[in-house]
Parts: structure tokens; C-alpha cells; sequence
């Protein structure tokens, strides 16, 4: 019985321990790519021209300040273009956009809501630029974003550049275990990007050429997770994607535990459809490379083990509150004098110190992460919170997201 | 300078990073396995350490008789049950992590049941010799999942060890297999209701709270009163 039980927590460990050294063994052979040092400002007659789509529903509260950003954005500015695409809102969203319309660089459109891919797809419709990008209306640029992006595109060769996505102002604790997450993602995807391995082409800020759209077609729905759908079949056709760490974009991000369960969901349930029913194909085919090897099936997978690793957590929590609770209805309330640190009492048994191995590689991770965002190595309150949290909290997505994917329930919006 | 991502599939790095990665598993099992032997020998230096202070005490009350009822049974007798107390919760740790069938664990609370017995016979044998009542309990347990209070009975025991120095406590595993217990379990007629706990050579079966020990022993009234008192005059100010 143990070794039916201990065989799959062996390969679940070793399984883990490789995709973390594999990270690892990555990043140390292109250490050279993760500089921090800015691209150099390119001379306007060599910049190609950019058409960055803002497609809004019911945003009429950060549709300003997304709009505001990308006319600042430090980029030639008859070589930038910005679509407003408003899907149908039913609040102010379309009035504000208005407050844009004598701006030669800005064009708004309207028209019947149909989601966020039929509001995309309007704009490339009406595009002619050598560059298209989108940006999410609760997400905004740094000035420099655009500059540090198109540098990747000198390569015939890369059809999609991904920025570096963060957290808009956190300020309360679930957005700082956010922040944090943030910046780990930024690492993984630098090293996914080195692998020729990237899933996701976030909805803040990625760029593509317009061939894209020409040669593989629109967006499409796909399970309301359009980005993650356009990266996937954009791997399945062979065409690259890169990502600009030093490209900064924000994104205002849940603030409340339901709004980010319902993101959370709606992300990962899209994930598991897409590649599940409609990209299971690239899964371990070695014409996929590293994505179909490795970063697919690992992201995959990655839920049971985050599941694993959260069943042992709480049993441990639970073991140490029912310790507690029978010492309490043995001796009441006694308290016996601390007789300092014995080293029989840490638990150093082979299995405990793999995880122990891993919990550092993720240390490593969130500091990396930190290093790229904050341009440090620093330790933030907001690490701490989600070394703390996070694997508290996001397992009920997880589950969820695995029960939409057996029941094929679909996750919306909001 | 950017520089393209590696294109293809490489076979040779999926290999390197397993193997690098089978490395580290051997490395963290080989100390693992090196932290387990270490602490096996501590526990056994522990144990040679109780054996040689068992042996010095029978030679001792071998050598002076009844003199040795002059000397204060706390001031060597306190070293033991110290070694003894630490042993046992070493054992404890090194059951939970290696589970309660791991063979040197089981040979290691043999081989320290058996010093808890020597313990036992030396301080009847002093007690006899010296008409002392023998302050001790001999706890009767199982860790096989049948005793659902014993976790809570060990609390309460080690509540006591902590607060009673001179009170001598026998914890022993009821289905261990050894030859030694099965005599103590026909000595005290023992039935198959655990936890068991034997006070003046009678057994009480099930959870007793510290309140209904200390009233069958009730020599610890006049221990904890000596010990409060001592704690009064330590902290009286100076004048």
C-alpha cells in the first residue's frame, strides 16, 4: 500500500525538481538575455508603424488613463496609431472615448457587444499597419513599453513580442500576493520565451505583425482566454514569440477574492480547453519543440502537483491545529517553557527535503522575478504574503477550473 | 544584444537536466540517509550513556548498602531520567518521521525499553533498601491506531516529567514484542485497555487527566509545595 502510494510522490517530486532545473539550467546558459540595461532610442525613419486596439466594455472608470498612456508612450507618433473599440457598454465607456476623437492619432469605434475577440477583430480589420498590438482597457504603458518591443521584431523571424505585465499600484494584501505572482510569471515567461515555448500572448500590450492575422486567421472566442488560444495557434504554425522584459505595462488587477477566483477560473479553465480539446496534438511531439516537451505538458500538470503540494499543506495544518486541540483537552490551557531548538524535532526526511529543494528554487524564482521588475534583488512584504498565501488560496481555482473542464462548463467574464 | 531563442528541440540538454536532476536526488537521499545515521548514533550514545550510569548506580548501592540512602537520590538519579526524558522524545521524532515499522527504530525503543526497565528494578531495589516509596509510573501504550488516548495521555505524562524531577515515568510500547513486557504485562495481570497505567504496582486503564494521577500519588502534593515554596523565595526582593 505505501509503495502505491509513495511511487507517485517520488515522480510528482522528481517530475517538479526537473521542470526547476530545467528553468534553471535555461537561465544560466541565456543569462545574457535578462540585462537590465534599456534598448537604445531608435532613429523614427526606421520605426514601424503601430496600431495599438483598446477594446472596452463598461470600462468608462480606466479607459482614460489606458488611452493617456499610450498617447505618452515614447514612440514616433505619426508611426502610432490607437483604436478604441467600445463592445456594446452600457456605462460611460463610449463618452470617454469621445473626449479623444479630435486626436489624429486616435479612432473610435463602436458597435453591438459580441466579447472581447469580435471587438479585436473589428480593429485588425480596419488596420494597415506593419505592427498590431492590444491593449486591455484597465491596463496601462510605461512610456518607454513600446520602445523596448520593437527591437525584438529586427527578427524576420518573430511574429509576436509579449511585454512584461505588472501590478497596477497594489494596495491591498491580495493584490500584493498578486504583485508578487506577477513578477515570478515575468521569469517563467522570459525563460519560456528563451525555449521558443511561450502559451500565452497577454492581452496588455502583446504586438504582433499584421501577417499574423493574414496567415492563421482572427482571434477567436476560445473559451474566453482569445490570447492564450492566439499563442497557441500561432506555436502550432511555428512562429515565434518573444518577450521584452524591460517593456513594463500595468494591469489593474481583482481586488476582491471572488473577482480574482472568477479571472483565476476563467484563465486557467481556458487554459486546460484549449490545449485539452483543441491543441492536445503538440503534447509531447518533438516538432513542437520545448513547448510540446516541456512547457505544455508541465503547465498541464502543474495544477495536480499545485493540488498535491496544497493537500499536504493543509494536512499539516491540520495535523498541527488537532495536536493543539488534543494537548488543550489533555491539559487545558498549559504552557510548558520552550526548551529551545533540537534538531530531532525538524523533519529532514528525504522526501521533506526535496520540498524543502523546491520552496528555494521558488525563492529564487520570486527574487529573479523582483530583479527584472524592481531592477533589484530585494525582499518585499508583497514575496512574503505569497510565499505565504498563494498556494492557500489558489487551489479553489484550480479545482474549479478542473471541474469545468470535466463538466466542460464554460468560466465567464465576470 | 538580442539574440534568437533556441529553435529546436534539444535532446542532449533533456538528457543533461535529467541527469543533473537524478544527481541532486541521489545527493539529497545521501544526506538524508547521512542526517539518519547521524542521529541513530546520537540516540545510541544516549543509550550507552543511560546503560553506564544504570551500571554505576547498581555498583554503587552494590558497594555501600544502606549508606548510600545518605545520598540525594535526585543528583545522579536527575542525569538519568534527564537522558531518559531526551531519549525518549528523540525516539518519538525519529518515529514520526521514519513511520512506526522502520526496523532500527523498533530495535532502538527495544534496546531503550529494556534501560527503562533497569531504571525500574534500581529504584525499587533503592527504595527497598532505603524504605523509600518509589515514585514512578509505568505507562502501557500503542501506537497501531487501537488507543485513540494515548496521544492525549502522553501529554498529560510529559506535562508531569517537566514539573515532578524526582517523578520517574516508564513509557512502554504495549505491542513491541519484547520478551520483558510480555513478564511486566502477566506481573500486573494487564488486559488490552490502553492507555494503562500502573501506580504502586496497580493498573488504572483509560485517559487519566493530571488531577486523578496526582491524587493516587499523593507524594507529588508535597513535591510541587517544596517547589513552589523554592520558587517564592527566589523571587522575594532583596533587601
Amino acid at each position: 500500500m505505501d509503495i502505491l502510494i509513495n511511487i507517485p510522490i517520488y515522480i510528482l517530486l522528481f517530475s517538479t525538481l526537473y521542470f526547476e532545473v530545467f528553468v534553471i539550467v535555461t537561465y544560466f546558459e541565456e543569462v545574457d538575455q535578462f540585462t537590465l540595461i534599456p534598448s537604445v532610442p531608435r532613429d523614427p525613419e526606421t520605426s514601424p508603424s503601430v496600431t495599438i486596439m483598446v477594446p472596452a466594455w463598461n470600462e468608462g472608470r480606466t479607459i482614460l488613463g489606458t488611452v493617456d498612456s499610450l498617447l505618452a508612450l515614447d514612440y514616433p507618433k505619426d508611426k502610432l496609431s490607437i483604436f478604441i473599440i467600445d463592445d456594446g457598454s452600457t456605462d460611460d465607456t463610449l463618452q470617454v472615448a469621445k473626449t479623444f476623437e479630435h486626436n489624429p492619432q486616435v479612432r473610435i469605434f463602436t458597435k453591438p457587444n459580441g466579447g472581447k475577440h469580435t471587438a479585436v477583430n473589428l480593429g485588425i480589420d480596419n488596420c494597415t499597419s506593419e505592427l498590431i498590438g492590444c491593449l486591455d482597457a484597465d491596463s496601462f504603458v510605461d512610456p518607454k513599453a513600446l520602445q523596448e518591443i520593437i527591437p525584438f521584431f529586427d527578427n524576420p523571424e518573430v511574429m509576436a513580442v509579449t511585454p512584461s505585465v505588472q501590478i497596477w499600484k497594489p494596495d491591498n494584501l491580495l493584490r500584493r500576493i498578486q504583485a508578487a505572482e506577477y513578477m515570478v510569471g515575468e521569469f517563467t515567461r522570459k525563460i519560456f520565451s528563451r525555449l521558443n515555448a511561450l502559451y500565452v500572448t497577454p492581452g496588455p500590450f502583446s504586438i504582433y505583425r499584421n501577417e499574423v492575422f493574414e496567415k492563421i486567421g482572427k482571434f477567436a472566442k476560445a473559451y474566453n482566454t482569445e490570447d492564450m488560444e492566439m499563442a497557441l495557434r500561432m506555436q502550432a504554425n511555428h512562429m515565434k514569440i518573444e518577450n521584452a522584459h524591460n517593456a513594463l505595462v500595468f494591469t489593474v488587477s481583482p481586488k476582491t477574492i471572488h473577482a480574482l477566483y472568477k479571472q483565476r477560473v476563467r484563465w486557467v479553465s481556458g487554459f486546460l480547453k484549449n490545449a485539452f480539446f483543441n491543441y492536445r496534438f503538440m503534447f509531447f511531439k518533438r516538432e513542437y519543440g520545448n513547448l510540446g516537451a516541456l512547457t505544455m505538458p508541465f503547465a498541464f500538470s502543474s495544477i495536480f502537483v499545485a493540488l498535491f503540494f496544497y493537500v499536504l499543506y493543509v494536512k499539516n495544518i491540520f495535523t498541527f491545529i488537532s495536536v493543539k486541540y488534543l494537548e488543550y483537552t489533555a491539559l487545558g490551557f498549559h504552557f510548558g517553557f520552550p526548551h529551545g531548538f533540537d534538531w530531532f524535532s525538524v523533519n529532514l526526511e528525504f522526501r521533506r527535503l526535496i520540498i524543502y529543494l523546491l520552496f528555494f528554487c521558488t525563492i529564487f524564482f520570486v527574487l529573479m522575478g523582483a530583479r527584472m521588475v524592481m531592477r533589484k534583488f530585494r525582499i518585499s512584504r508583497d514575496m512574503l504574503y505569497f510565499l505565504a498565501f498563494y498556494g492557500f488560496i489558489a487551489p479553489f481555482w484550480l479545482i474549479r477550473s478542473l471541474y469545468n473542464l470535466l463538466t466542460t462548463k464554460e468560466a465567464h467574464w465576470r | 544584444m538580442i539574440t534568437p531563442p533556441q529553435q529546436h528541440f534539444s535532446a542532449r540538454k533533456y538528457i543533461l537536466v535529467f541527469i543533473i536532476t537524478l544527481g541532486i536526488f541521489a545527493l539529497v537521499f545521501l544526506f538524508s540517509d547521512f542526517l539518519y545515521r547521524t542521529r541513530l548514533t546520537q540516540v545510541k550514545s544516549v543509550e550507552d550513556n543511560i546503560n553506564q550510569n544504570i551500571l554505576e548506580s547498581e555498583i554503587q548501592y552494590a558497594l555501600l548498602a544502606d549508606a548510600s540512602c545518605d545520598t540525594d537520590e535526585s543528583s545522579g538519579s536527575n542525569v538519568l531520567i534527564g537522558d531518559i526524558n531526551t531519549l525518549a522524545k528523540h525516539l518519538s521524532d525519529m518515529e514520526n518521521e521514519r513511520g512506526t515499522n522502520d526496523a532500527e527504530v523498533i530495535s532502538l525503543k527495544k534496546y531503550y525499553s529494556l534501560l527503562q526497565i533497569k531504571d525500574y528494578l534500581l529504584l525499587r531495589e533503592r527504595a527497598k533498601q532505603c524504605g523509600e516509596k518509589p515514585l514512578s509510573i509505568l505507562y502501557f501504550y500503542s501506537n497501531k491506531g487501537d488507543c485513540a488516548d494515548c496521544t492525549k495521555m502522553g501529554y498529560v505524562l510529559t506535562s508531569m516529567r517537566e514539573d515532578y524531577d524526582k517523578l520517574h515515568i516508564y513509557a512502554f510500547d504495549y505491542n513491541l514484542g519484547l520478551s520483558t513486557i510480555e513478564t511486566l504485562k502477566s506481573l500486573y495481570t494487564l488486559d488490552n485497555q490502553l492507555p494503562i497505567l500502573v501506580i504502586n504496582r496497580k493498573p488504572y486503564y483509560g485517559f487519566k487527566t493530571r488531577e486523578e494521577i496526582e491524587a493516587l500519588i499523593p507524594e507529588l502534593a508535597t513535591m510541587r509545595a517544596t517547589s513552589t515554596s523554592a520558587t517564592s523565595t527566589k523571587t522575594l526582593p532583596k533587601k
